[in-house]
């Protein structure tokens, strides 16, 4: 097993070069490229490119640009982000903290809704609470995403709710209400696009769960322990859920690198300031440094977490070996 | 059993902590809280990439720079220079640009003063134009500032700018909006660039407003200045909040956690009308939404079939489908709200009969399918425009079937604005006129000076005229028009360039873009300026009853 994760880790590190370059190159080549967010200006001229185009380093071989670029990198230097006007380490830096919270929060509260539904749904599968739950999977895999923001936007923030002679609602958007830091109001701001982005984690863990769930439950083992006269919930929990769990480890770590990559659309329309709008931001304005610096770490992750993926799979089932 | 009763019991926790804090959110008035100092949340769709100057590349960023910055004059709500850093506009009248149009003088405020507490002088006006011009900087255009050719202080307060030759727009530099806010030397001459120190992003102005936090993607903190040489302002504090997201914007007036915006789209103003409390404004930009049609490339390299195609256009329908009758409208290169646009042109009435008869002049005959011919080429043009601004996509299909109507093919391909306004070299659609129309938004300087994207002079690579149209006149008025300093003999210059411009078609203007405003309705003096600048005059700004 120690051999297999030094054997992949070796293996990963070609790999990573190669995604950067290829990354690098591709970025390079895009129309425009670095220059893009000085063009639309209706008086630059020729010179004024030309001039540009030496100051960032432009008019070097591609090669030499790449190199000087791994070389800064190695040196843990990622350039100087133009859209933030910042180093991109720490712009990356500044992000994180938010997406990591948004992220976390959401895996955390999706795998453990998703995981009980999935259970729940399995348990008495064309039941009641089956039907239920499948038809709240579908729903929630097919809601775009934007839609239901908007929707929980007007319900929560908009209208809210008023009930015990009270008013509740939540803030619509933002991260906080106040220039300092407020636990209470920074939950209030986390729970909508929280909830917006566990619906449809929730919905496919929950599918996986059930049928992983439903496999389990027919096995021996399973009858076995009903057998020896364990109660239901202990054979559930205890015996099937950590055999059900199995492939559903394997799809959690690999949605992981989201943990720091961030989600797009919900941290826009919630004016999240996480890594996922860092990222988009980056991509409008034609920030090439904060671009390579984003990607190379994404790539970094997924890469990362397939290895994880790998050896949690060994962990859990003892009948699969790596050697 | 006992995991799964812990797991209810910290979701129970959860909901106790939020719930009791919920109840305090909902409270309108945010303003008037504390000490008595105003607070006002203003959202933004996008945010600064830099709080200098020197390296912006944004609208947005010059707005900014009107609170942290002052140019020695700003563009007011008509579009005229009104004082800033300077005492009195200079023209020649008063003697401050002289007669032979090359020198111009400004005196500055006595008593202005960076945030720092040092003064205001002319070394700082001097230092503004070196880094400008220093080539180690990322400054996008130098347009106009490369006329000058030396500069002296005389005294503390007075400075001397020399031009090449007479040069009208010079009456507009050294503003926020041509990218020549006032630099402090005493904190940025030691540097040998500017592009990547810190100042960027925590600068110190001489503006009304003195930055206080940026918080990347979330908020930009802005103070009332106590040392702005005009007076504190009355709003104590100014929040940008950055709301990626339009409809999110819509949904935060309504909440009231934002009190302002300046970007709302057109199809939400019904919206926002709706909403108490919140007041709406709406200010033609100095950015034209126009077609640019490749005069260098058959078919449309003959007038004639350009104006046929004006003649197909119905463009009072285009205008109410796509822009609800919002915005103002000129068919040519100036804003009619700056008053430089000539009232007696007209757009091309819509009279697709006439569009047909001019093509079949032209010698392009309808085909079985209804598509004109000539020689065996099809009449088929290709329009390109941004993806993803739905606002485009609603003009070219309108565009699409009004040209199909008079038997003209047209074929859409929307691309990236990254790939759309990519130098030729870099593979760039447009500037490579690799295109036969093009449906975009150009932003202009306020000075109605157009050589840079009109005329031979503008040609890419040496500008940004897409059209690629040259007729020398043009040129030779062009250039008359920068060198005089004769307000009429300027507009009769202007008119003629306009003229030419609804005679030959190289562009075809749809409208000025509207910003949709929105401000609580208890702010007083909010008068956006046609440059996209609400905080010209953001010094008279106060809280109504």
């Amino acid at each position: 097993m120690f051999n297999y994760v030094i054997r992949r880790s070796i293996q990963a590190i070609p790999l990573l070069f190669l995604i950067s370059a290829i990354l690098f190159f591709i970025l390079s080549k895009a129309p425009g490229g670095p220059l893009t967010p000085y063009l639309q200006n209706p008086h630059i001229t020729a010179a004024d490119i030309a001039r540009l185009k030496h100051n960032l380093g432009l008019d070097r071989p591609l090669y030499v640009q790449y190199l000087s670029w791994l070389g800064n990198v190695l040196r843990g230097d990622l350039g100087y982000s133009m859209s933030n006007s910042e180093p991109v380490v720490q712009a990356i830096l500044e992000r994180l903290p938010a997406t990591l919270l948004l992220m976390g929060t959401s895996i955390g509260f999706s795998l453990l809704i998703g995981v009980a539904f999935g259970i729940f749904a399995a348990v008495k599968p064309y039941s009641i609470q089956d039907y239920l739950i499948t038809t709240f999977a579908f729903f929630g895999q097919s809601m775009p995403v934007f839609w239901l923001a908007l929707m929980v936007q007007l319900a929560f923030a908009v209208y809210g709710v008023t009930a015990f002679g009270y008013h509740f609602a939540l803030p619509s958007a933002g991260i906080s209400s106040s220039d300092t830091f407020d636990l209470g109001d920074r939950v209030q701001h986390l729970l909508l696009p929280m909830l917006v982005l566990s619906f449809l984690n929730i919905a496919t863990w929950s599918r996986f769960t059930r049928s992983s769930m439903l496999e389990v439950i027919k096995t021996d083992y399973m009858r076995t322990a009903t057998a020896k006269g364990l109660s239901p919930l202990t054979v559930i929990l205890r015996h099937g859920l950590k055999n059900a769990l199995i492939p559903v480890v394997t799809i959690v770590a690999l949605s992981a690198p989201a943990l720091v990559a961030g989600a797009v659309v919900t941290e826009t329309i919630f004016a999240w300031p996480g890594m996922g709008r860092l990222f988009i931001n980056a991509l409008g304005q034609f920030d090439f440094a904060l671009l390579m610096g984003y990607l190379v770490l994404i790539s970094f992750l997924v890469v990362l977490f397939n290895l994880l993926a790998d050896v949690a799979y060994a962990w859990l089932d003892p009948r699969v070996k790596y050697d | 059993m006992s995991r799964s009763r812990l797991a209810f019991t910290a979701c129970a926790a959860l909901v106790a902590l939020v719930v009791p804090a919920c109840t305090t959110t909902t409270a309108g008035g945010r303003t008037g809280r504390g000490s008595g100092s105003t607070v006002l949340h203003v959202g933004t769709l996008i945010e600064p990439n830099t709080l200098n100057p020197v390296g912006g590349t944004l609208v947005l960023e010059s707005r900014v720079a009107n609170l942290i910055y002052d140019g020695l004059i700003r563009v007011d709500d008509r579009g005229q220079p009104v004082p800033d850093l300077t005492t009195v506009v200079p023209s020649q009248a008063n003697g401050g640009i002289s007669r032979d149009g090359r020198t111009v003088t400004y005196h500055l405020a006595p008593n202005a003063r960076w945030s720092d507490g040092t003064p205001v002088t002319a070394r700082d006006v001097i230092f503004t134009w070196r880094a400008i011009m220093n080539p180690r900087n990322n400054v996008t255009t130098r347009v106009g500032y490369d006329q000058i050719t030396t500069m002296h202080a005389v005294g503390q307060h007075t400075v001397r700018v020399n031009f090449k030759e007479p040069y009208a727009p010079a009456i507009f530099l050294f503003a926020d909006e041509t990218r020549g806010a006032i630099m402090p030397e005493h904190l940025l001459s030691r540097y040998a660039d500017l592009n990547h120190i810190p100042f960027n992003r925590a600068p110190i102005g001489s503006g009304p407003y003195v930055l206080r936090e940026w918080r990347h993607g979330d908020r930009l903190i802005f103070d009332a200045n106590p040392l702005f040489f005009r007076g504190a302002p009355k709003i104590g504090r100014i929040e940008l909040r950055i709301v990626p997201d339009t409809n999110t914007e819509l949904t935060q007036l309504r909440t009231h956690e934002i009190d302002a915006t300046t970007d709302l789209d057109p199809n939400q103003l019904a919206a926002v009308r709706g909403i108490p409390g919140i007041a709406t404004r709406i200010v033609s930009t100095n950015g034209f939404r126009h077609v640019s049609f490749n005069t260098r490339r058959p078919p449309l390299n003959d007038p004639n079939v350009r104006r046929a195609l004006c003649y197909a256009m119905d463009p009072d329908s285009i205008y109410q489908k796509t822009y609800f009758g919002v915005g103002l409208r000129a068919p040519a290169d100036q804003n009619p709200g700056s008053g430089w646009a000539d009232p007696t042109l007209h757009y091309y009435p819509h009279d697709p009969a006439r569009a047909e008869a001019m093509l079949e002049r032209a010698g392009w005959i309808r085909g079985a399918d209804g598509i004109r011919t000539k020689n065996g080429r099809r009449l088929s043009i290709g329009l390109v425009s941004v993806t993803g601004a739905k606002a485009n996509e609603a003009i070219e299909v309108a565009l699409q079937d009004a040209w199909r109507a008079i038997g003209v093919e047209t074929t859409i391909k929307n691309f990236p604005g990254t790939t759309l306004f990519a130098p030729a070299a870099g593979g760039g659609i447009i500037l490579s006129g690799n295109f036969d129309a093009a449906l975009y938004s150009l932003f202009r300087d306020p000075d109605p000076n157009d050589m840079g994207f009109m005329g031979p002079n503008g040609v890419p690579p040496n500008g940004f005229n897409t059209s690629f149209y040259a007729d020398p006149l043009m040129g030779r008025l062009q250039v008359e028009a920068v060198r005089t300093f004769d307000l009429r003999r300027r507009h009769q210059l202007y008119d003629a360039i306009q003229r030419m411009i609804v005679r030959d078609v190289p562009i075809y203007t749809l409208l000025w873009v509207p910003l949709i405003e929105a401000y609580d309705a208890r702010i007083n003096n909010v008068k956006p300026s046609p440059t996209g600048i609400d905080f010209w005059n953001v010094t008279d700004w106060r809280m109504g009853g």
